[in-house]
Parts: structure tokens; C-alpha cells; sequence
């Protein structure tokens, strides 16, 4: 969009532009090799590169350049690669990598390598791929603490003890802008989608402090690559949470590793292993005083993918079944009428919106918001209290 | 398969090795490539090949048509059908959804019923890219500045894997003659090309990662929480980010295709540099200007005319150029922003020219005036065009003067660090750049590798775990 005439618009449009490092900007690369040698290997000499002055290489001179920088890299980066290999599907492939990365990689770790990357990390302020929300609305140092004895006590009739809330904890306190409810949001790459949304519409109500925790390409079934369990407790020690809402699963119909032993996706030892650890993960906080809402995977565009997640499902439905922990399905704001997948849903007002990304897994911000007030909605239902001002 | 993968390094490696050895064959060598290539962009869904082969297929046929008629009616009626089938592609896999969407909802409000059907339609990556080249292609045909390719050059001119999903968009003119020839096996300029793939990945996988998500994702998922200082910074990140992703991405595609032996055309010039948003036009994307001034903006009629025809003009390309980028109302108002600063700019150079008054000194305080003032107006769209909605990008800038008093954890001296470099390394001169590649291209051989191995490694050790996808692919 220049201001020159049509006439020097057209006369400058058409040529060629000047293509990278190609001074002599004749467009065609400036190369014209007319027969020859063209096996490679240069005359002896230094060769140049035409119109540049750089020294040219020949082709196999680069491809010696590469091998050897690879090389380096692959010796020096091992920890890292050995790490990628280790988190990969159980098979053939993986156990090849890791068999060749462990000895180069206690190699590095003997050179002190593997500290440079973990100093690099804390430098950079990485705790791992997640995505870290804080709300500002109460300062940590005020924060409620969680403990069963510091709820809110109301007398049955008769006496009989502290009344229960609809998901079997005792009753809590309505939560104010002076005492708010702490939140915290866990989740794999949907819950990247669903949190900040959640944590955003949960602050908004004025009486929810809220924090989210959120890690691409996790979940439960490899605490090898990535330990939820122990990254929870962190989290609990952190934030304190009354309430800890869970989504997580899409990356979990894989097969387990059970002392020592291959566990394959589907079979019910998978079933009772990976329901052993979902409940195991949700007693987690239910001991430290907090109620947990274990958010199903919603339906999937892919019918495998779709069918894995039941699955998945049943186990995080299984887990509900004590007191404290609710399961609520995202397919209920997620999915058709029919409980089936849906890319497109109508709002409040009648309006058709996108809810899921054209890949057919992941949610879309208008999804993740619908989602959001929905598990809100659930989180009333069952903790007995109210956001909504 | 993503750039900066092992995956990626492995596939480059026989494809560079093939490429060499193949070169003294020139037939083996194109249908090799085509191969190669087609393998290249089915690693993400093998679907989409037949996307790719189809718009090759379309643009061919369209080109012997057209080459095949002399009068200029019928020449342009054929034109126009190509046109429409290439555009076709296009429209239905990026641009169905919204177009429905928006209509449905429209006639839902107005108390109508729905009458286009909402499916889900997957986007096949670098569909925008691959379409304009052949539009291109078709249209320099048609205007005789080039000849029509043997079907095998267009295939390869058309999916050549280092520009196929995110560019840079490279003109028939620029490539095919490259594709002819054979190329020099002896003179590679693997200085250039080790520099720019290097700094390539050091712009994506470090700067780009880093300021998104230290500051970018938090404060656009959430800007309600976010004070207003972080709101400042993140918009300004996110103009390093994508910045730093794009240029990044480029950079590795001209990288690549010097070690193949071709040469692309550049894509960026320090755009953040840039004293008017006509000037930074010429910076950024360059290869996507010139494509929308050659191809729409000067056949809508340019600069002849009236002055409100030439505000249509600038209106309809920057409206469309922002579309391109994505089916969403928020790139309309991004390609809307600038839209209406060029006309503004536009209208302030014709009326010094019609009042006689002399260009303005190009004092050094001015020229950082405009500087400043232009990234600002720059960054005002960039929130438009990062925002998951209207709604999202209005509480942004909202929350921009209401806030300053919170607390900004998110702006740490780091965070500033990078944002300040992204911007700041704009200023490079860049004979500095081109003295490093000539010391760099003297070293032994095994030195140039060795030290390459260390800068991968410190890529890698200060990138993030995974690899996030370049917002480019998207497009």
C-alpha cells in the first residue's frame, strides 16, 4: 500500500523480489551450475557463495557440520532426550531410546550437565509445563484454612453433630468477600482450557479465591513422567484449598506400569489399577480437609477416543462414591442432547456457539466458559452455598 | 511434523542428503522432492494431501486454459473460474463454520429459522498459505509475466516443504526458475543458513515460549485478575511474541531452503521499527503485503481514483488481510485497525503534497516519535488479533487504565528482560549480522558444527519442555 502511481505500482509489482542474501537480485538464487562436477566435494579452494563473499561449503562438508553438531548435542542433551524417551507410549521404540540415552545420560549427569538445565529452569522460574494461576483477591498470609474443625458448625435437631453438605462433608460456612472459598483448579491440556476461564468466572462472584494448576500432556497414568500426586501436595500446601476441581483423563488411556508390570489399557486390571489411583488422588486432599469435584472427559469428535474416555469416566465416577468427592460429567455442558459430541451448542440466548476446537478434543473459550458455569453451578449444588451475589 | 523436533531433524536429514544426490537428475530429483514433501505435510493428517494435490491439480488445469486462450474475454472468464475453485478450498475448510455461524445466528435473531447446516470442519494446516501461492501462480500466468509450469515444477514449486505450511509465500517467478536449475553442490551458504536456522530457534523455542507463557496466556486467559501494568506488559509481549514465533518460523524456512540451494525471499525488516503503519507494511510479513498489494490491492485500483475510493481500497485489503489470518471477528477488527490508520496516514501524506508543504525533518526525536507512535497503534491491534473475543480484547484495554495500583507479580526482571531484547534487537545494524556469518562461515568445518551443537544445546536447555506449535500454523 505505497503512494506511487499505478504506473510505478505496476513497473515495481511484477519483478522479483530480491530473494535472501542475493545482492545481485536477479531472483534465480544466482546459481547456475551447467554441468560439471556436481558429486559434490569442493576444487581445493575456497569457494564463495555468488554476490555474498560468505565461504560456501560443499554439500557434504554441511552434512559433516550436522553429524557433528547433532553428535554434540545428543552427548550433552542426553538428561533432556532421556527424559522425553522415558515419557513416551510403552514399546519398542521407547525401550530402544531409553536403552541407548541412560548411559550417556549418567555420563552428563558425572560432568554436572544435568545441573545446568535444572539452573536454567529455576532462572527462569519453570516448575514444569504448567500454567500457574493466582487470584489477588486475598493475601496468602489471611488465607482460611481447610481444616474439617474450622467449618461451620450448625446444629441438627436433636443435637446429633455438625450438619452435612449434599456431597457428605460437613456443612461449610457461606463464603464472603471478607472469608472467601479457596479454590483450586488441577487439569492436563483441558484443563488449560477450562481453567483460567473457571478461575476467572469463580473470582468474579467476589466470594472465591481461586488458583489453578494446569499441565499440558499429563495425567495419571504415568506418574513417571509426570507426578501428580506429589505435585497435588505441593499444591495443597500452597494454596489450602476448601475445594479442589479435577479435569484430567484425555491423556490417560495408555497402558500402566504396575510394579514393574505392563498393564494394558482396557482390561480390568487397568480398570482397578487406574481406579485405585484416581481415588488415592482425590483422598489426597479429602485428608487434608478439602472437597473434590471430579470433572468427566467430554465426549470426543473421534469414536475411539470417545469411547476411551468412558472408560476413564467410570473410574472418576467410582471414586465419587465417599464422602467429599462429587463427580460431575462435562458432558452435560458439553454434549448434544443425546450425550453425544457437539462442536456447536446454543447458548443462553438461543445463539449457536463453538464449544469445541476443530480438533475435536480440546475446548474452545466459549466451551470452557459454558463449561465453567456449570461446574460453578454443581459446586453450589453440592457444597450447599451460593456464589451468585 | 513441527520444525524444532527430533522427528523433523531426522526427516532433513535424508531429505537434504536425497536432495544432493538426486541434483544431477533433474526428473528423479522433482519427483523426489514432491515425495518428500507430501510425506512431510501428511506426518499431521494424511488428508491432507489430497487437499494439496487437488489445488495443484485445479491450478494446472486453470493455467492450460488460460494459456491455451488469446482473447482477453474469454482469458478473463477463465481466470475467474480458477479463481473461484482455488478460493473454494479456502473458504469452505477455513471460513465455513463462521460464515455459518454468524448467518445462522443472525437469522435466528430476527426471529428466522437456521438454514445452513454447522459442521465440523477440520482446518488443514498451512491451507492459506499453499492457496495464495497458487493464486499467485494462476495470476502471473494470466497477466504473462510467467509461462505456465510443467506439472511436476508447479507440484514442487507448491508443496516444497520449507514454506508449504507457514510460508514465506513465494512467487512462481521467484521459485520455478530456482526449480529448473540445477543447483551448485559446492557453494552453500551454510554460514547464512546455520545463523538463520539457529537464531531462528532461539527466537521460538526461547523468547517466544518464554513470553507466553510467563506473561501472555496468563493475562489474556484471565485479564479480569491482572493489574494494569501486567496488562501493559503482556501486550507488549505479545507483540515480541509473535514477533519472535513467525520471524523464528521463517527464518528456519529460509534456513532450510539455502541448505536445499534455494533462496527465499525475506519476511521480516526490524518491523518494529517501522514511523508509520504504511512503513511497517513493508516490514511485516512482507511476503503477505506484497501479495495483497499485488494481487488485490492494486487490481481494486490502488492509489487511482478518489480519495474515498482509495480508502475502500486500503479498507478492503487490510480487512481481508485480517481475515486471512483467521475466521473471527477479532482479525476483522485487527485488519480494521489498520486499516483505518493507513487511510488516516494516506491522507495526511496527500494533503501536505496538495498544500505544497515540504516532508517533515527527519529530526531524531521525530523519527522516534513515529517509532513510538506506531508500535502503540501496532500493539492496540495485536490485543484484537490475540484476544479470544471482542469481549476479552474490550476488558483488556479497559483494565489497562483501571488498575495500577495492584500488585503485578508477572512482571518480573526477566520477563521485562525479554520483552525489552525483542524489541531492542530490532535495532541491530545488520552488516553487524552479516560480519558474524562471514567470521562464522571461516571456521574448519568441524568447528562450525561444534559450535552449532552448543547453541542447539543451550536452545534446548533454555526452551520449554514440548514443543508448542507456531501461531502461523493456524493460518
Amino acid at each position: 500500500m505505497t503512494d506511487i502511481t499505478i504506473d510505478e505500482e505496476i513497473a515495481a509489482a511484477p519483478g522479483p523480489a530480491t530473494p535472501s542474501g542475493d545482492p545481485s537480485g536477479d531472483g534465480s538464487g544466482g546459481i547456475d551450475v551447467g554441468g560439471g562436477d556436481d558429486g559434490g566435494g569442493d576444487d581445493g579452494g575456497e569457494t564463495t557463495v555468488e554476490g555474498t563473499g560468505r565461504r560456501g561449503l560443499g554439500w557434504r562438508q554441511v552434512l559433516a557440520a550436522g553429524l557433528v553438531c547433532f553428535a554434540l548435542w545428543f552427548l550433552l542433551d542426553a538428561p533432556t532426550l532421556l527424559r522425553s524417551a522415558e515419557a513416551s507410549p510403552f514399546g519398542v521404540r521407547r525401550t530402544v531410546a531409553v536403552d541407548v540415552l541412560r548411559p550417556v545420560a549418567s555420563f552428563d549427569r558425572a560432568l554436572g550437565l544435568s545441573h545446568v538445565v535444572g539452573a536454567a529452569d529455576r532462572v527462569m522460574g519453570r516448575t514444569g509445563m504448567g500454567v500457574v494461576q493466582l487470584s489477588r483477591s486475598v493475601p496468602r498470609s489471611a488465607r482460611h484454612s481447610a481444616r474439617p474443625e474450622q467449618l461451620a458448625v450448625s446444629s441438627s435437631p436433636g443435637g446429633h453433630g455438625p450438619a452435612l453438605a449434599p456431597d457428605g462433608f460437613p456443612q461449610l460456612a457461606q463464603p464472603t468477600n471478607a472469608d472467601p472459598l479457596h479454590v483450586l483448579v488441577v487439569g492436563d491440556s483441558l484443563g488449560v482450557d477450562l481453567s483460567s476461564p473457571l478461575v476467572d468466572d469463580l473470582v468474579a462472584t467476589g466470594v472465591v479465591d481461586a488458583a489453578a494448576d494446569a499441565h499440558i500432556d499429563t495425567g495419571l497414568s504415568r506418574p513417571d513422567y509426570f507426578d501428580w500426586p506429589a505435585e497435588l501436595s505441593n499444591d495443597l500446601a500452597r494454596y489450602s484449598p476448601q475445594v479442589v476441581v479435577v479435569f484430567m483423563g484425555a491423556n490417560d488411556p495408555q497402558n500402566l506400569v504396575v510394579d514393574g508390570n505392563a498393564v494394558s489399557f482396557g482390561t480390568a486390571a487397568w480398570s482397578t489399577a487406574y481406579g485405585a489411583r484416581v481415588s488415592a488422588f482425590a483422598k489426597e486432599a479429602t485428608d487434608t480437609g478439602a472437597r473434590v469435584i471430579l470433572v468427566g472427559m467430554p465426549p470426543m469428535a473421534d469414536p475411539g477416543l470417545s469411547a476411551a474416555m468412558q472408560v476413564v469416566n467410570q473410574q472418576f465416577a467410582l471414586a465419587a462414591r465417599v464422602p467429599g468427592v462429587t463427580y460431575f460429567a462435562s458432558s452435560n455442558a458439553l454434549a448434544d442432547p443425546s450425550g453425544a459430541f457437539a462442536t456447536y451448542l446454543p447458548d443462553a440466548s438461543g445463539n449457536e456457539i463453538q464449544v469445541r476446537e476443530p480438533d475435536g478434543t480440546h475446548i474452545t473459550p466459549a466451551g470452557a466458559d459454558r463449561l465453567s458455569q456449570a461446574i460453578i453451578g454443581e459446586m453450589e449444588r453440592a457444597l450447599a452455598v451460593h456464589f451468585q451475589p | 511434523m513441527l520444525f524444532p523436533t527430533t522427528d523433523f531433524a531426522i526427516f532433513f536429514a535424508v531429505a537434504f542428503t536425497a536432495n544432493w544426490l538426486l541434483n544431477p537428475y533433474p526428473r528423479v530429483w522433482k519427483l523426489a522432492m514432491v515425495a518428500l514433501s507430501y510425506f512431510f505435510y501428511s506426518w499431521w493428517d494424511w488428508r491432507f494431501v489430497f487437499l494439496l494435490a487437488a489445488e495443484t491439480v485445479v491450478a494446472q488445469a486453470g493455467v492450460a486454459v488460460i494459456g491455451r486462450i488469446e482473447a482477453p474475454r474469454p482469458r478473463r472468464i477463465a481466470l475467474a473460474v480458477s479463481l473461484v475453485a482455488l478460493l473454494s478450498f479456502l473458504l469452505w475448510f477455513k471460513y465455513y463454520g463462521f460464515f455459518a455461524l454468524n448467518v445462522d445466528n443472525a437469522l435466528h435473531g430476527l426471529g428466522g429459522g437456521r438454514v445452513l447446516p454447522l459442521v465440523r470442519v477440520t482446518l488443514p494446516v498451512g491451507v492459506s498459505f499453499f492457496t495464495f501461492m497458487a493464486i499467485s501462480y494462476v495470476v502471473d500466468v494470466y497477466r504473462r509475466e510467467i509461462e505456465p509450469a510443467r506439472p511436476v515444477d508447479l507440484a514442487v514449486y507448491l508443496s516444497f516443504f520449507p514454506h508449504l505450511v507457514a510460508g514465506p509465500i513465494v512467487r512462481g517467478q521467484e521459485l520455478l526458475p530456482q526449480i529448473r536449475r540445477r543447483r551448485d553442490p559446492r557453494r552453500i551458504d551454510f554460514g547464512r543458513a546455520a545463523w538463520l536456522i539457529a537464531a531462528g530457534l532461539f527466537k521460538k523455542v526461547v523468547l517466544s515460549s518464554y513470553i507466553a507463557s510467563s506473561i501472555v496466556d496468563p493475562v489474556f486467559a484471565a485479564p479480569r485478575q491482572r493489574s494494569s501494568l501486567e496488562i501493559l506488559v503482556a501486550i507488549y509481549g505479545y507483540a515480541v511474541q509473535i514477533y519472535a514465533d513467525f520471524s523464528g518460523y521463517t527464518d528456519i524456512a529460509i534456513g532450510l531452503a539455502l541448505l536445499l540451494g534455494f533462496r527465499f525471499p525475506d519476511n521480516f525488516d526490524a518491523p518494529y521499527t517501522a514511523r508509520s503503519l504504511q512503513d511497517f507494511w513493508r516490514r511485516w510479513h512482507m511476503t503477505l503485503s506484497r501479495w495483497l498489494r499485488d494481487y488485490l490491492y492494486i487490481p481494486l485500483g490502488g492509489n487511482r481514483g478518489s480519495r474515498l475510493l482509495v480508502a475502500r481500497n486500503i479498507m478492503i485489503t487490510m480487512l481481508l488481510g485480517g481475515l486471512w489470518h483467521g475466521a473471527a471477528w477479532t482479525f476483522i477488527a485487527w485488519g480494521a485497525i489498520h486499516g483505518v490508520g493507513q487511510v488516516i496516514g494516506h491522507e495526511n501524506r496527500q494533503r501536505r503534497l496538495a498544500a505544497g508543504l515540504e516532508p517533515l525533518a527527519n529530526g531524531r526525536g521525530r523519527v522516534a516519535l513515529q517509532r513510538f507512535l506506531t508500535f502503540q497503534v501496532v500493539c492496540l491491534a495485536w490485543v484484537f488479533f490475540r484476544a479470544d473475543s471482542m469481549a476479552t480484547a474490550f476488558t483488556l484495554l479497559g483494565r489497562l487504565f483501571t488498575d495500577w495500583t495492584a500488585a503485578s507479580p508477572l512482571v518480573t526482571p526477566l520477563v521485562v528482560l525479554a520483552v525489552a531484547f525483542g524489541i531492542g534487537v530490532q535495532y541491530v545494524p545488520s552488516d553487524a549480522v552479516e560480519r558474524l556469518q562471514r567470521t562464522f562461515a571461516r571456521f574448519p568445518v568441524a568447528a562450525q558444527g561444534a559450535i552449532l551443537g552448543v547453541v542447539l544445546l543451550a536452545i534446548t536447555t533454555l526452551g520449554p519442555q514440548g514443543v508448542a506449535p507456531f501461531i502461523y500454523y493456524r493460518f
